[in-house]
């Protein structure tokens, strides 16, 4: 079996996006009882239609439910359980093991167990496995050799993270934000504390530092001996993240998955790799680490606030017509604007020659929020940057 | 009444806590204790073994206070064997991955510590029928507990320092000390305490649980254990800890031990969740089950465009919920397409671009005009 390529979708838009970019899976969150509250997320009629368009593609479609239950969201729960028996998405990803018992007993969707389950040796995977969960999404701080252990140990399906943003506590054990900000971290309310500056004091020494600001994970230099062991996915994090985010990482992690295929045990060439992370690098990020994959106790995994960027997420292409293609923009764009269309292939240079609103009325400039036509014909999902 | 349990990590404080009564008594080794508070320990076979053959009417319990990795397997192989040989009277795991390792090797009884996320009382009454008991997570306010039966299989912490998280990670780096207090900076007046140890970092709040002023609902609660967690305290805490809840004070007494309380932790006391668990109220709007679309832009005199969430038809009786709550009319009549094609009816992901309306705005809810609007959105 291949080992797919799984990336998130905040919202229809990014499932769109990602999969146009060679996603083979694609993971979203409804309305009720995801971590990420905060994301547009999917309404039930739009979970619906957002399986059959998946299907219809030859993909996959994995729905979040990966909170821990307090008892109040458990009410809410058979019910939506019953409407995802009713659309079968491909997978549930669960946390909570009353949730998992609800959904082994209540519905015929296959279970995936979620990073926040903080399952990091194959004694735990088999617990689960034996419990009824199809894939087990490992913690990030597994390497590789665990990995291999764990696969040999319990043959099931395993997923590891690749790529996007990574928590400073193991997953589902942190309640910074329960008691600093009243919002539950492992329901979906989490702000981030990990990532202020703490001053520190002890012993008369004393510092102030973002000492808990975890690097994003990147780890492109690592697929291919994950790809030689037989793990199931590949997964991006980032449901919160932009449509630049999901296309450009989709887009590379799918070319290298490809090239390594393609190379059959050889090794990649160095120069090949470093382009890839050059590619990965381009959109806002904390700086990059390998996680779990390298070196993750030697406490130099934090940044120093703020992200680097190589550039700026303009919009995305939400349908073509003729010879114009209507743009969902993000930032201000006026006529005679460079910019950039990325695409599966690649990136592919445009100027703004013309410029409509959504009247088709001739415009100058489109401000932030606004859709606008573009000369052009592109593709539904192909995303601007500057 | 609930039987009183202290951590140990040492055995002066071992002996300290059986001068307390204490009958129940956690051991902790930094070997398999990520927040023992201890620089140095016995070897653990040694340790085990010596604290069992202090009193043999005590219940010994070995914590293994680590999520199970490839790094600790060894050490966590050599405690389970070392407390099997030392006759403990049961585990203590913060990592359900050992249950079947554990009954594999011995009978003894298992309690899962609060860190496995059961913050339900249906995750408690999953766990029920797997391990021995639960020592409850401090998300769970009282009122839940009392929905379950069994209740005496449950340990509830009533007195110490408050996990907020921990990490293999070791960001401590630069201090000579593994135990360091700070702040958050954007909440300067929330002393932080650091510890650190071979498995990683932990954190601690800036207040300590605290129950005695709950002693009424505590007891109704007919737990079977209250833990009074003084990990990383001083035994003037301790000894003021344990009096609290193996006596019944005077409230004018537990006002002066609290007083102390924080004077010696340097924390105040506070009962966290237990009376109730105000977090994450929902702030998805009470509608957002019912919403046919979103208004994605609009412009005054001009148009309005809605993304659908739905599917629907444009002679459906709508309004629009604005931002701030306010309802304000709309009509989907006149709507065309993105390309000026007039449309009748839309589905899921389908723009609209309508004539304009006045005070329909930009992230406006396009509701059923029959929606009760008074609920509004918690946020």
């Amino acid at each position: 079996m291949a080992t797919e390529l799984l990336a998130p979708a905040g919202n229809r838009e990014k499932m769109q996006v990602a999969c146009r970019f060679g996603a083979d899976a694609v993971y979203v969150g409804g309305k009720v009882f995801g971590l990420r509250k905060y994301a547009d997320n999917f309404t039930d009629a739009e979970l619906a239609e957002a399986v059959a368009w998946v299907h219809q593609k030859g993909k996959k479609i994995y729905v979040v439910l990966n909170g821990f239950a307090h008892d109040d969201d458990l009410r809410s729960l058979r019910p939506h359980l019953a409407f995802l028996d009713h659309i079968q998405p491909d997978a549930v990803i669960v946390s909570d093991w009353a949730v998992a018992e609800q959904v082994l007993t209540h519905t015929r969707i296959p279970l995936h167990v979620s990073t926040q389950a903080s399952v990091i040796h194959w004694r735990g995977v088999q617990r689960w496995v034996d419990l009824g969960a199809k894939r087990v999404i490992l913690g990030r701080e597994v390497t590789l050799d665990d990995c291999r252990e764990i696969q040999e140990r319990v043959p099931t399906e395993l997923e590891v993270f690749i790529h996007g943003a990574m928590c400073a506590s193991y997953s589902g054990k942190c309640v910074i934000s329960n008691y600093s900000a009243g919002r539950d971290a492992n329901r979906g309310g989490c702000v981030q504390s990990c990532r202020h500056r703490y001053h520190l004091e002890a012993g008369g020494q004393q510092d102030t530092r973002y000492m808990m600001n975890a690097k994003d994970l990147m780890a492109v230099r690592w697929l291919q001996a994950g790809l030689a062991m037989g793990l199931a996915s590949f997964k991006i994090e980032g449901r919160m993240k932009s449509a630049w985010y999901v296309a450009n990482a989709t887009r590379v992690y799918r070319e290298a998955i490809d090239a390594i295929d393609a190379a059959q045990g050889s090794p990649i060439d160095p120069v090949q790799l470093e382009g890839w992370e050059t590619q990965l690098k381009q959109v806002s990020n904390r700086t990059f680490s390998g996680g779990g994959f390298d070196a993750l106790q030697d406490g130099l995994n934090q940044v120093d606030g703020g992200y680097q960027s190589g550039g700026a997420f303009v919009g995305t292409v939400i349908q073509v017509h003729h010879d114009r293609s209507a743009v969902d923009i993000r930032v201000p764009v006026v006529l005679g604007d460079s910019l950039s269309r990325l695409t599966p292939q690649g990136v592919v240079p445009l100027t703004v020659t013309d410029l409509w609103d959504v009247t088709q009325r001739p415009v100058t400039q489109l401000g932030p929020g606004a859709l606008g036509w573009m000369a052009g014909t592109w593709e539904v999902g192909d995303v601007l940057i500057r | 009444m609930a039987m009183i349990t202290a951590f140990t990590h040492s055995l002066e404080r071992t002996q300290c806590l059986l001068a307390h009564g204490v009958r129940r008594v956690i051991m902790d080794h930094p070997s398999v204790g990520y927040r023992t508070f201890a620089d140095t320990a016995l070897p653990i076979d040694g340790w085990y073994a010596q604290c069992v053959a202090l009193d043999s009417h005590v219940e010994w319990v070995a914590a293994i206070d680590v999520l199970l990795h490839s790094r600790n397997e060894a050490a966590i192989s050599a405690a389970i064997s070392a407390a099997i040989r030392a006759g403990v009277s049961g585990f203590r795991i913060q990592d359900v991955a050992l249950i079947d390792w554990i009954r594999s090797e011995t009978d003894a009884p298992i309690m899962l510590a609060p860190d496995v996320g059961h913050h339900s009382a249906a995750a408690i009454q999953y766990w029920m029928a797997h391990v021995d008991a639960q020592s409850v997570s401090n998300d769970v306010p009282g009122s839940v507990l009392h929905t379950l039966t069994d209740r005496y299989r449950l340990e509830v912490m009533v007195q110490g320092p408050i996990l907020l998280q921990w990490s293999q990670r070791h960001y401590l780096n630069g201090f000579d000390q593994p135990d360091v207090w700070g702040y958050d900076t954007e909440y300067p007046g929330r002393r932080l305490r650091f510890w650190r140890s071979e498995h990683g970092t932990a954190m601690l709040a800036y207040f300590h649980r605290c129950l005695a002023k709950d002693r009424e609902a505590l007891e109704a609660l007919g737990v079977g254990y209250w833990l009074v967690d003084t990990r990383g305290q001083t035994d003037r805490y301790l000894t003021l800890a344990l009096d609290l809840y193996q006596t019944c004070p005077s409230p004018d007494r537990v006002k002066a031990a609290l007083v102390e309380l924080e004077t010696e932790s340097g924390c105040p006391q506070r009962p966290g969740f237990f009376r109730g668990n105000g977090t994450d109220q929902d702030r998805e709007s009470p509608h957002a089950g019912t919403m046919l679309g979103v208004i994605k832009e609009y412009r005054a005199g001009s148009h309005v465009v809605m993304q659908a969430r739905a599917n629907g038809h444009t002679h459906d009786p709508v309004m629009a919920l604005t931002p701030t709550q306010q309802v304000k009319p709309l009509s989907l009549v006149g709507a065309v397409t993105l390309t000026g094609e007039p449309v009748t009816s839309f589905g899921c992901g389908d723009w609209l671009v309508l004539p304009w309306q006045k005070g329909v705005v930009t992230k406006s809810m396009v509701l059923p005009l029959e929606i009760d609007t008074t609920t509004a959105c918690q946020a």
